[in-house]
């Protein structure tokens, strides 16, 4: 056997000087996309804050309940007594279109829908994972008022979702509730501002909001 | 002082197995034994894929839809059950129940309080129509020969059919035993227009037997109805009245109220039985016997109890001496407790047995307070000579024209070669909501509306008189068999008014709508039962007992299936036989000394001949069956219902002389074949731990206490953990052996409670079942004479848990109310927490059960409950839903707590006999913090100090002190 070559005493070729130097490069991109996308995670884009879905009829909630003043328990009538605020029947819109407006253009859809007799497609915005449990009544019983989680809903021409929804936004409240606490009266008052620390359901319980996991997740 | 605990590790046994120390844990199937359907490999690739699509489908959310009503119902309100009051017809009774409905979509079946049959509670069976309802493979269409035909075109043939009927002589109707006066008037006027018409009313396990003996011991065919509650001795002749046989329900009922409190007077059971049924389990003494032999050891009782009525009763035939001791002192019993002593024999046993009994209870002077006699529902023809008299005339020619009302004959009247016979009739219409095997001959088949989708009517066994309401419109377009005799008879009228029309001509000025509304809600006309019949014995010449010979084949209803018709219903073939513990499918039950005479092991198939008749079936060794009778169930082996039923088990219809409950002169040879059982008695096992106690009367006087603490060392309790609060709502659950008859319906009604997947056979071999409650069954005594003794098992929600202390993500936590919470979507799938579970009542998702489901099954699922998916753990909650629920309400009416008795739990609302108390241990007056005072209550695995909020009330039999 001959002596190995001047080139063969290095165990490795000249070119894995290099490698530490691509491997820290590598080393900060991997470091910096996982904490670019736990930051991400974290961000309100993420959780959908400012989805503005259109909807098969423009409804305009600005109109409606904010220069109308119609109430939100008018059309979401079951707020108060089940766990979901149902989204009309389209003959609850019908109770006003038939003599107001009756021929708008923008309202064919909902016509069409009645005649027959086929539900409207509206569009989720506030859309809980499945395995969450919120429940309206529970919420509205506390005293818990409807922009405290909607927002200013009278001003949106196109509802928007503007709380982040997150467990972590809903524990918030649930630790401490009482900025958010009102009489019945103005649950649904949409510029309703604390003015006080209630920690009484209107009802005059004390609230304790739930926080542990079956009471929201079951 | 000795402790008088009778139940300890050496004398408690779960199956064959643990005697003979000769298995391992029986747990996991050896994975060569079950079909590999998918390779690691192609797992691995599969994994890969879905990951990898899984991702991409992430980066989108779908946008969700909302759909309002058009036009809203005026009663719904979204989010919130309503309920409906209805009744289930079912084995010669009705069963009042209540349902409820999200949406329109019915979900859950309760029992009515108000109903007697049912009072709240009600039968696996009942509990898992719902599923029946939602089965994607329910009849859809009318089939000519096979061919889809529309309604329009069946009911043409149906018309011209009748048009050319003339005195309606080749017309038969066969229909099952049904108890609906509407369906009777429809019949009446079929009778009037068409007056030679045959009408035979034909039921696989009939109620045919009891009104041929009442008419035998008195005279006249009439039906016995019995009330429990009011006996203080029973005797059970190879009756499963707690469980498998007419009004279960009710008298699981009236025989737990008659011994829910040891202090005081207990009833007395006695069961004589060749096969181990619950009632057997319940009974304080059990007698095995052939069924053959049953005949003759009612005539020893009868005898020995002095000549019932001076009727002259043939003589029983040499006894044994435990039989002679056995029936004397049974004798002697019933005798003393006279008119509150009752005895009831099988709905298998032949007409004479039955008269003897009814015989014994007029000479006991029982007639009254522990059984009345109603008239039988119908005069038209019924058992198996009517049946086999058509099938003779059908194959003679002389019906030109059947029409099958429900039922399956062609299955369960194979012996009589009743497919053959209808295969010759020219023209045939069976109605029947699958397309089964007598859909094959019949010439039309028309789909039937299931009593969830139907107006109807139905008489309970004691006459109450129910409206069966329907909660859903027919999903498939079917029609109810009043329905389709209308059409016969030419009229156009609904079925809502087929039924109120009877209801205004029977009840005449009394029927207002006030009181047709009054009904609906209710379930029932109050005050409707039959009036009972004042009966004198008859002086009958009852037949001499025949000997017996050879190897006796008992049949009976198969728990998974009845007698075959809720063979496709997977909640049913999954839950365990309550006393095998057998899953998907039957098997042959034979005694240890009888498979040790004959060389049989577990899963060995046999091959059994009666007559012309050869089945082959898998031998079980049961403890407790009678020697040289081997017991068969009748309603598995479908070969024609569906996805989930066919080839299921073994069918022995053919073996069964139709409508006999067992014949003897049967061989049995072995095959050489082997077959897996599924069985579940040997999962979850808590390892020979005195986990049931139970005492006998007298040892329950003397030590009131024996339960407490059983002869177990342990070293003092040491908390590692910090107490858990106490205030507020303490949440617990209070199981009475003494009343817990182990009938399985808390398990059913757990699944559709709480969405509850089924795993199928493999799934089962493999320990993966999925119920979060099970009974589990003991054995106490020999091995060919045991007792048994019940004990349902769900989470036991243990205060210092030892499932939270090893989940790695914090899935399983605490509430302050005491629930072992479990987050499913924390849920990583390490399932630490059930390897740390003493009581092994935390269930995996090893697969996405759920994501096969048909979207039709899935109206049935609870929208309240989360339904799981792969890799993700669950356990009993205690219902936690229904908890936040009725919170939710308190709190809306300004109460900070929940008043006694709003929060019932699915098992508990269900359960017969009320053996399941669950409420909040901190209210002093709630029903269950009064048993918490009880001196036989106990904690499983005390000595583990996981303190749970479960426990148990130990189990007082009260044997008679002369056969102690």
């Amino acid at each position: 056997m001959s002596a190995p070559a001047a080139s063969e005493r290095f165990l490795f070729p000249s070119w894995a000087n290099r490698v530490p130097r691509y491997l820290a490069l590598g080393g900060l991109v991997v470091f910096t996309s996982v904490v670019a996308a736990f930051w991400y995670f974290g961000t309100d884009k993420f959780w959908r804050v400012g989805y503005q879905p259109v909807q098969p009829i423009a409804f305009s909630h600005k109109l409606h309940a904010g220069d109308l003043g119609v109430d939100c328990r008018y059309c979401h009538s079951t707020a108060e007594r089940s766990a979901f605020a149902a989204v009309p029947p389209s003959q609850v819109c019908m109770n006003c279109h038939r003599s107001v407006k009756p021929d708008s253009p923008l309202l064919q859809v909902l016509r069409d829908r009645v005649t027959d007799d086929r539900p409207v497609p509206w569009v989720r915005v506030h859309d809980l994972p499945d395995y969450v449990y919120f429940d309206h009544s529970a919420h509205l019983g506390a005293g818990v008022g409807c922009a405290s989680c909607h927002g200013r809903v009278d001003q949106m021409a196109r509802v928007t979702q503007v709380q982040p929804l997150t467990m972590g936004w809903c524990l918030d409240c649930h630790r401490d509730p009482s900025r958010h606490l009102r009489g019945t009266a103005e649950v649904t008052q949409m510029d309703w501002q604390p003015t006080e620390t209630v920690t009484r359901s209107p009802s005059g319980r004390e609230v304790q909001p739930p926080v542990h996991c079956s009471g929201c997740h079951r | 002082m000795k402790r008088l605990v009778v139940l300890q590790d050496t004398t408690a046994w779960r199956s064959l197995e643990d005697r003979e120390q000769a298995c391992g844990s029986g747990e996991v199937a050896p994975l060569d034994a079950i079909d590999e359907s998918v390779s690691r490999r192609s797992f691995l690739k599969l994994m890969g894929a879905s990951v990898a699509m899984s991702s991409l489908a992430g980066c989108h959310r779908p946008a969700e839809h909302i759909y309002p009503y058009g036009r809203a119902p005026e009663e719904v309100v979204p989010g919130r059950p309503q309920r409906y009051a209805s009744a289930m017809a079912f084995a010669g009774t009705a069963f009042g129940v209540v349902v409820e409905s999200h949406e329109g979509r019915p979900t859950k079946i309760e029992g009515n309080p108000l109903h007697p049959d049912s009072r709240g509670g009600t039968s696996a069976f009942g509990q898992a129509a719902v599923l029946e309802l939602y089965d994607p493979d329910r009849s859809r269409t009318p089939l000519e020969r096979g061919e889809p035909r529309s309604w329009d075109a069946a009911v043409a043939a149906l018309r011209a059919m009748a048009e050319k009927l003339g005195d309606g002589k080749g017309l038969a109707i066969l229909g099952e035993a049904h108890r609906s006066p509407a369906l009777a008037a429809q019949l009446a006027a079929l009778k009037q227009r068409h007056p030679a018409v045959r009408i035979v009313r034909h039921e696989p396990i009939s109620t045919v037997n009891a009104q041929e003996g009442a008419r035998l011991a008195t005279g006249r065919r009439l039906s016995p109805v019995y009330a429990l509650d009011q006996a203080r001795v029973i005797l059970a002749l190879d009756a499963d009245l707690l469980h498998g046989e007419g009004s279960a329900v009710k008298h699981a009922r009236g025989h737990a109220d008659g011994r829910r409190d040891p202090r005081g007077e207990m009833n007395r059971l006695y069961a004589i039985e060749s096969a181990f049924t619950v009632t057997g389990a319940a009974a304080d003494h059990r007698l095995r016997a052939r069924s053959g032999r049953i005949y003759a050891l009612a005539l020893a009782i009868a005898r020995s109890a002095g000549r019932p009525l001076g009727v002259e009763l043939p003589e029983p035939g040499p006894l044994e001496p435990e039989e002679r001791r056995f029936c004397e002192a049974v004798a002697r019993d019933l005798v003393r407790a006279g008119r509150q002593a009752l005895v009831v024999a099988g709905e298998g046993q032949p007409a004479p047995v039955h008269a003897v009994a009814q015989l014994l209870n007029l000479a006991l002077g029982a007639g009254g307070t522990t059984v009345s006699w109603v008239p039988a529902f119908s005069d038209d023809p019924e058992g198996p000579e009517a049946l086999g008299a058509l099938t003779r005339a059908m194959q003679a020619g002389e019906i030109s024209c059947a029409i099958l009302l429900g039922g399956n004959p062609a299955y369960s009247a194979a012996s009589a070669e009743f497919a053959t016979a209808l295969a010759r009739v020219p023209l045939s219409f069976q109605v029947s909501g699958w397309v089964d095997e007598t859909s094959q001959v019949a010439s039309w088949h028309l789909p039937r509306a299931h009593w969830l989708e139907s107006w109807g009517d139905v008489r309970a066994e004691d006459g109450t008189w129910s409206v069966v309401q329907p909660l859903i419109a027919p999903l498939h377009g079917g029609r109810t068999d009043a329905e389709v005799l209308e059409a016969l008879l030419g009229g156009t009228r609904s079925a809502y008014t087929i039924v109120s029309d009877t209801w205004r001509a029977t009840l005449g000025t009394q029927f207002t709508a006030a009181l047709f509304r009054r009904v609906l809600h209710d379930g029932l006309l109050a005050g409707s039962a039959f009036a009972p019949e004042v009966v004198a014995a008859a002086a009958p010449s009852l037949p001499k007992p025949a000997a017996q010979a050879g190897l006796e084949l008992s049949f009976r209803a198969d728990a998974h299936t009845y007698d075959g018709r809720f063979a496709n219903n997977a909640w049913l073939q999954e839950l365990p036989d309550p006393m095998t513990k057998l899953t998907w499918g039957n098997a042959a039950l034979v005694a240890p000394a009888t498979a040790v005479r004959l060389g049989l092991a577990d899963g060995d198939v046999v091959e059994l001949k009666l007559g012309s008749g050869v089945v082959r079936a898998p031998v079980l060794r049961m403890p407790g069956q009678a020697e040289d009778s081997i017991a068969l169930t009748i309603g598995q082996g479908r070969s024609r219902i569906g996805s989930v039923g066919d080839g299921i088990g073994y069918d022995v219809m053919r073996l069964r002389l139709l409508g006999a409950g067992f014949a003897d002169g049967a061989t049995l040879s072995r095959t050489g074949d082997t077959q897996r059982l599924a069985m579940t008695q040997e999962h979850h096992r808590m390892e020979g731990r005195p986990l049931v106690r139970e005492a006998t009367a007298k040892q329950f006087e003397e030590e009131p206490d024996f339960a407490k603490e059983p002869d177990r060392e342990h070293p003092p309790l040491f908390n590692l953990w910090a107490d858990q609060p106490q205030e507020g709502h303490r949440w617990g659950m209070i199981i009475d052996l003494q009343t817990c008859i182990g009938c399985n319906a808390c398990m059913v009604a757990c699944q559709a409670e709480n969405n509850i997947p089924v795993v199928g056979r493999d799934g089962v071999l493999r320990s993966r079942e999925m119920h979060w409650i099970r009974v589990d069954r003991y054995f106490t005594g020999s091995e060919s004479d045991p007792q048994a003794v019940m004990q349902p098992i769900s989470c036991q929600q243990c205060e210092q848990a030892p499932c939270e202390q090893v989940c790695p993500v914090g899935a399983t936590t605490h509430s302050p109310e005491g629930l072992n919470d479990m987050a499913y979507n924390r849920c990583v799938g390490t399932r630490y927490c059930a390897n740390n579970c003493p009581y092994k009542v935390r269930r995996y998702n090893f697969y996405n059960y759920n994501r096969e489901v048909p979207e039709l099954r899935r109206m049935q699922h609870n929208p309240d409950v989360t339904v799981r998916t792969r890799g993700v753990m669950e356990k009993c909650t205690y219902c936690v839903q229904r908890i936040n629920g009725a919170k939710i309400l308190a709190h809306q009416a300004g109460h900070d707590r929940i008043t006694d008795g709003t929060v019932i739990s699915a098992c508990q609302q269900t359960c017969p006999t009320q053996a399941i108390s669950f409420g909040d241990l901190n209210d002093p007056k709630s029903a269950i913090a009064r048993h918490t005072e009880d001196s036989r209550r106990y904690v499983l695995l005390e000595e583990l100090n996981v303190r749970p909020r479960s426990s148990f009330l130990a189990r007082v039999r009260n044997p008679n002190p002369e056969l102690a």
